[in-house]
């Protein structure tokens, strides 16, 4: 939300930073941060008073020729009407400074808190930080207002007088606000998308909410049972293999998935609970780990609007959804609980229904010792049926439409079914007395999946039956993970080791552990009787990770974020089928094959920031990361071979405070091998060594105080960069230095309007209207055999009105019914359409949905 | 370096545009006979009279063994099943080869009687003369001593999923400029290891050669082993006959 | 607390610790190094022979083979990673008596300094014996002699057993031929050295592929037959010669169907083909890896 105390601070030319919340200039984990203390002594009920309006502190012209850089710490004393009647200085950054930030402090006005329902005078703390004129960390959204963050702290050791008075029976209690977490940028590609923009156009999905960012798309190819699949900044990413993805904090990447490495399903989160999403495009944080290839996305759960709501949704289809969402108002936004269960028929000829639900909740409390915690319980499971593929040439010659599927029963007993459960919690305590911040996190999931796809209809043969063919390439895959992990970390305080360099660094570890059952059987209709085993494996993979990084500020122009991580990753594989025995051998052992393998992957991160003017930014950064091997695929003592990538990028952003901003990057990322969709095996395979350079401009707007507009376009060339290993079936694969990667969509734009305006009065009351679109457009993406795919366009827009309680929206996805395909593929099928089989790969589509209408009724309570 | 930004776009952009990977391809199939309906099996003279073959479907493989065991995928093929004359003497049009370009090890096929893995039992394709591969008629002459023989052959997967011809060497590096694939053929050559002697000491002059003979069974080993149909690109574009 | 210095030194060896554990090349590894070991062995079929049967492993026409002596000629044991180029290889050919082998197998070479990564392609000879051919013990040198001044490749002697008859056989037989791309049974290619340890590795030899129906491509689903051993043997002397197979016709003895001929060659260029072309066809195939795990590029060697 824009300030205009901020805006004639920056249209003046300097400015003011007063950045909330201070751990911005902090290292710290991408998590929740709250620091409090419990609530209150045991039978009473305290609530913290919370922000009506706040004014930024302006950096004061004094402090311009030293470009100071630095926290102020204030103890407000907020009077029983909400004004503030106190303010002292806890922690100075200088007399000028602490006199900006007491004049904005004085200024602010809040809800007073209240005890059992009085309202009482309390005292509360409020970080300040002061950067010199430069764009702030953060290039998507402004940082969070601290307004409904406020927790009621009794004070434990900086001020006895106050913390005695609250003992005694005091109106008079000590809170601290903190707003939300914000680490630190890690260049011009670290992106922040915040709720404005995440609802300006609909998203059907927690996954599509992601497509909001540069250089993403999100696909459902598989339907809503199977997590969807990502590009990002010209990597196919597939289920997750390339995007490290973390929702409040915890890890959804699933090791050594049978679906695919690094699998992620994104549809535990519920739009309406995402409060911002942090997308790191490259590798340049230490606190990356595993599958961060092309990046990274970090799911921020809150509801800043606090009022139980609950939504109704019927559309085409005949989708219904349901949420309700409770958010009660005396609870800061961490604290929310949601609930959500969704029934399609799906489009197409009856073969894309599915029912879903989920809940997730989060609570956030207080510990002794100054420690915040917040505690999160994520729940979701879905069935849904699978249309599958449709050959093009099936297509073409009229046999079938784009949205149908085959009539073959081993086509039409495609579904998936998966369950995921999480539980999570996070630990946090700033020491007001250094600044220094230590966390911990620890978490445990629990995931089940089940799905049958036929992507090849008919061409595959038992490999313990030989004899065995023809009988319908129907793969069920199994995957039964229950992982456990967890990370600590300390962030030293600030300190200066020559009179221009200031510093602090963080040292931190992340540790995982899954114990993964899995499965691949083939099936033949109707009956799903099993006709070959493909996989049954028993895995336990640990992960020990540990980083350091360290933040200097070199002069008052430069600021340098470096470090490095390493992990250590071991695998135990119990291949219940290994050594296998043809059926045609003679039995001489007993079949199984049990391993163990380990290795390390290093990587080290770096930033520079150089800021020369307030409008201007610019950052270089370099970054090593890596991606973890399928277990399966292991030897025996292997020293797992992780893909390692290395990105490199440059970038600048222009910055008119909080009404423009335009950033553009220019990067590379070289992988050492690539992984790419086996229809065969409905899985991943290895293809060889990749580079992808590429160009990304973005522009975000605020135009109006009522319009945001964001738009961006990401080109990218990429390319495999040696031929892929010859094979015995492809002695010498074709290849041309130069060959473009297939199914990456060389140039994604993507822009996102959204539209808030109060107008107009109903029955008394104003009526605020929304309305947004976003657009996607695809250019042709190239695929095997020099084919190109067509362009994809996509216009999805969103309409609302709301009057107090009651809201009335307008959802339309694919305005244009644009028929497209979702996602493309080249491969070998035998779906019998034609006499003579083909064996030539061909080209399938997975379709694209259609125009989906839905209209909403939001009940806010 | 000093770039602009807009010069690096249209490096870039220049660059995405180098894109050889194996192009789709559509050329002409042809049967090309050869030996002229004669052929010489030890002390014996064959003249072919009649010599109707069925061919296809036809899969090529990049890989040294066609097999659909270990060729999964191919590079090229000709899915129509056509009855040529093999006595012709003008090359006959078979239809057109779909593929894309690049190395060609190997070949799988069959001879109009296929076993698709879809396929409960080897099916012979519809245009088959009297159901069979191959019909072939024609004299076999030792001196003095002559054989008439009509022979139907049946060419037959060994199993499902299985051309019958599961692999034969097919050398090519196919370029999107190369016109035609010549199927060659030499029908007199696949009588080579019949025992005619042995037929000649029965007294028989007029030979029937079913499935299930040793005849049958010889002319099997001409066709796979002693004299293979044989696959050659060129870019002629010499007229063809439509069988 | 740990002192600033003390910490800023923690991240610095830190750093150098990762590094130099590291040093990866395209993430494939810390650069430590390892061995493989390289056993021969011989399949069960050599050991105890073929049993009859109708289990698909069996011979089906009830013929009963044993082998009494098993020499075959194997070396030039060759491995490379395709991410780099990288190789090893030893043209050494050993004789081997497999018939003798210990059940442990012989250890035929060790590479040792390898990188510790997956060695994707790995290949090996059979090879026509030539002078330099080294027996390995337990292989007697007059075994070699014997393998060297024949110029075979495999040497074999036993015999067929069914109804109460028996037709020996002793064969020599200049098949050779190179195996590559080998992988095992679970189709995992080549084989991965594990730092500072030792991979085994065996090229596996069969003696049953010329008791197949057909020349298996790959995956094998075959038959085993060996009613020929007895069509063959035209004196009815007990006794079939290498000059009884190549007069053999596979017209009669090898029937298709039951038998597809694919792939079998005039190995002897004698314009027919025999079952000596048959069994020497099939000779160019009995060279597997890691048990049943299959060298599917195979050329032949003079």
């Amino acid at each position: 939300m824009k300030r205009a105390t901020t805006h004639r601070a920056l249209r003046a030319g300097f400015t003011a930073l007063a950045v909330l919340p201070a751990y911005v200039a902090l290292p710290g984990f991408a998590t929740t941060r709250a620091f409090a203390q419990p609530a209150s002594p045991a039978g009473t009920t305290v609530t913290p008073p919370s922000v009506i309006t706040h004014v930024d502190a302006q950096y004061p012209p004094s402090a311009r020729e030293a470009r100071k850089h630095d926290d102020v710490m204030l103890a407000l004393t907020v009077d029983a009407d909400g004004h503030v009647s106190k303010v002292d200085v806890l922690q100075s950054g200088g007399a000028d400074l602490d006199e900006a930030a007491v004049i904005a402090a004085r200024q602010w006005t809040f809800v007073p808190a209240k005890k059992n329902g009085k309202s009482l005078a309390s005292r509360i703390r409020v970080p300040f930080h002061f950067a010199p004129p430069a764009p702030p960390p953060e290039l998507v959204e402004p940082v969070a207002k601290p307004h409904d963050d406020a927790v009621l702290e009794p004070h434990a050791a900086s001020t006895e007088s106050d913390g005695a008075a609250a003992e005694k029976g005091s109106t008079t209690a000590e809170v601290r606000v903190t707003g939300r977490p914000n680490p630190p940028s890690r260049g011009v590609s670290d992106f922040r998308v915040s709720r404005p923009l995440l609802t300006a156009a609909p998203h059907g999905s927690g996954a599509d909410l992601l497509a909001t960012a540069p250089g993403v798309y999100i696909a459902h190819p598989e339907g809503e049972a199977i997590a969807q699949r990502i590009y990002l900044r010209g990597f196919d990413a597939d289920h997750g293999q390339d995007v490290e993805l973390r929702v409040a904090g915890i890890p959804m990447n699933q090791p050594s998935h049978i679906h695919g490495q690094g699998y992620a399903d994104l549809n535990l989160v519920i739009p309406e609970t995402v409060r911002q999403i942090r997308v790191i495009e490259g590798v340049y944080d230490p606190r990356q780990g595993d599958f961060a290839v092309a990046g990274s996305a970090s799911y921020d759960l809150g509801v800043e609007e606090r009022r139980s709501r609950v939504k109704l949704t019927y559309g085409s289809f005949d989708t219904k959804r349901i949420v309700a969402v409770w958010a009660p108002s005396d609870q800061p936004e961490e604290t929310f609980g949601a609930a959500t269960f969704r029934q399609t028929e799906g489009f197409g000829n009856g073969t894309r229904g599915g029912i879903s639900g989920g809940a997730v909740g989060q609570y956030r409390f207080n510990l002794p010792y100054d420690v915040a915690a917040v505690l999160h319980l994520g729940a979701y499971a879905a069935r849904s049926n699978i249309a599958g593929v449709v050959r093009r040439d099936d297509i073409e010659a009229g046999r079938l439409g784009l949205y149908d599927a085959y009539a073959d029963p081993s086509a039409r007993a495609q579904s998936a079914g998966t369950s995921r459960t999480q539980l999570g919690l996070t630990l946090d305590r700033h020491a007001s007395e250094d600044g220094s911040h230590t966390s911990a996190a620890l978490w445990v999931t629990l995931a089940s999946f089940r799905s049958r796809t036929n992507f090849t209809g008919f061409t595959e043969r038992s490999r313990f039956e030989p004899t065995w063919v023809g009988r319908g390439d129907l793969i069920e895959q199994s995957n039964d993970d229950f992982g456990l992990g967890g990370s600590t970390s300390y962030s030293s305080a600030r300190f200066e080791p020559s009179k221009q360099i200031r510093a602090h660094y963080e040292l931190g570890s992340e540790v995982s552990t899954h114990r993964v059952r899995q499965a691949q059987n083939l099936l033949q209709s109707p009956q799903n009787e099993t006709w070959d085993m493909r996989d049954d494996a028993e895995l336990k993979m640990t992960d020990v990770g540990v980083f350091g990084d360290a933040h200097v500020d070199i002069s008052r122009f430069v600021r340098v974020k470096a470090g490095a991580r390493a992990d250590l990753l071991f695998f135990d594989i119990d291949d219940k089928l290994g050594n296998f025995i043809p059926a045609f051998q003679k039995k001489n052992h007993i079949p199984g094959f049990r391993r163990t393998a380990s290795g390390i992957a290093f990587g080290p991160r770096a930033t520079v920031d150089a800021h020369p003017t307030t409008w201007l930014r610019v950052s270089a950064s370099y970054g090593e990361g890596y991606r973890s091997p399928q277990a399966r695929q292991l030897d025996e003592g292997e020293q797992a071979p992780f893909a390692k990538v290395k990105s490199y990028e440059v970038g600048v952003t222009v910055r008119d405070g909080d009404a423009l901003s335009l950033s553009a990057v220019a990067y590379e990322t070289d992988l050492s091998y690539d992984l790419a969709f086996s229809p065969q095996e409905g899985r991943l395979a290895r293809i060889g060594p990749t580079t992808r350079r590429g160009l990304v401009g973005h522009v975000l707007a605020n135009p109006a105080d009522w319009a945001t507009v964001s738009l961006s376009a990401t080109y990218v060339n990429a390319t495999l960069d040696s031929p892929p290993a010859a094979t015995p079936a492809n002695p010498s694969p074709a290849f041309v230095s130069g060959q473009s990667l297939p199914y990456v969509p060389p140039l994604l734009v993507r822009s996102d309007v959204a539209l808030t305006r109060t107008a107009g009065r109903a029955f008394g009351k104003s009526l605020n209207w929304k309305a947004g679109y976003g657009t996607t457009f695809l250019s042709s993406r190239p695929l095997p055999y020099g084919q190109t795919s067509q362009p994809v366009f996509l216009f999805d827009v969103a309409a609302s009105v709301r009057r107090d309680w009651l809201e009335v929206s307008f959802d339309a996805m694919n305005l244009l019914d644009s028929r497209y395909a979702d996602t493309e593929y080249a491969f070998v099928s035998n779906w019998q359409s034609t006499a003579v089989p083909s064996r030539i790969p061909a080209r399938h589509v997975s379709a694209g949905a259609p125009r989906t209408l839905l209209a909403s009724v939001t009940l806010y309570l | 370096m000093n770039v602009s930004p807009l010069t690096a776009f249209a490096l870039l952009a220049l660059t995405a545009c180098i894109d050889a990977s194996q192009a789709p391809i559509a050329y002409d199939a042809v049967a090309v006979a050869r030996g002229n309906g004669v052929a010489a099996a030890g002390a014996w003279s064959i003249t072919l009279t009649r010599a109707d073959v069925a061919l296809g479907p036809f899969y090529f493989c990049a890989a040294a063994s066609g097999s659909s065991t270990l060729c999964e995928s191919s590079v090229a093929e000709v899915r129509g099943v056509t009855v040529v004359n093999a006595l012709a003497s003008t090359p006959q049009f078979l239809g057109r080869v779909h593929g894309f370009s690049g190395a060609i090890q190997s070949v799988s096929y069959d001879l109009g009687i296929s076993w698709f893995d879809t396929q409960r039992a080897a099916t012979p394709a519809p245009a088959l003369p009297g159901g069979h591969s191959i019909q072939l008629e024609g004299v076999a002459k030792r001196g003095a001593v002559s054989v008439t023989f009509r022979a139907d052959i049946d060419v037959v997967p060994q199993f499902q999923g299985q051309n019958a011809i599961s692999t034969a060497p097919a050398k090519a590096a196919v370029q999107p400029a190369n016109g035609r694939l010549a199927i060659v053929l030499e029908p007199a050559a696949w009588l080579k290891q019949v025992d005619f002697d042995a037929v000649a000491l029965t007294g028989e002059r007029d030979l029937v050669i079913a499935p299930g003979s040793s005849a049958h069974n010889a002319i099997l080993v001409g066709l796979k082993n002693l004299s293979p149909i044989t696959f050659a690109w060129s870019e002629s574009q010499d007229p063809v006959a439509t069988p | 607390m740990m002192s600033r210095t003390k910490t800023i030194s923690a991240i610095t060896a830190l750093f150098v610790i990762a590094a130099c554990a590291s040093k990866t090349d395209g993430g494939t590894g810390t650069g430590a190094t390892g061995a493989v070991q390289i056993f021969v062995l011989p399949e069960d079929s050599i050991a105890n022979g073929l049993e009859p049967g109708n289990g698909p492993e069996n011979v089906q026409d009830g013929w009963t083979v044993r082998y009494s002596r098993y020499l075959v000629a194997i070396g030039n044991f060759r491995a490379r990673r395709t991410d780099n180029g990288d190789a090893v290889t030893d043209p050494t050919v050993y004789i081997l008596d497999l018939k003798s082998a210990p059940t442990s197998g012989y250890v035929a070479k060790e590479f040792t300094g390898l990188a510790a990564v997956r060695w994707d392609k790995f290949g090996y000879d059979i090879p026509n014996a030539k002078a330099g051919a080294k027996a390995l013990a337990p292989t007697a040198q007059a075994d070699a002699d014997f393998m060297i001044a024949n110029g075979y490749s495999v040497y074999f002697e036993g015999s067929g057993a069914k109804s109460g008859k028996t037709v020996a056989f002793k064969w020599g037989f200049k098949a050779g031929t190179s195996f590559d791309d080998c992988s095992s049974p679970d189709g995992i290619s080549g084989f991965a050295v594990p730092a500072g340890g030792t991979v085994q590795v065996k090229p596996t030899l069969h003696g049953d592929h010329q008791y197949f129906d057909n020349v298996t491509q790959g995956v094998e689903i075959t038959k085993r037959l060996a009613q020929w051993l007895q069509i063959c043997d035209k004196d009815a002397n007990n006794d079939l010669t290498l000059e009884e197979l190549k007069g053999c016709d596979v017209v009669t003895a090898l029937p298709q169907p039951p038998y597809d001929l694919t792939s079998v060659t005039d190995q002897d260029m004698d314009g027919k083909i025999t079952v000596y072309d048959y069994v020497d066809t099939q000779l160019r195939t009995f060279g597997d890896y890691q048990g049943d795990g299959e060298c599917p590029t195979r050329a032949s060697l003079r």
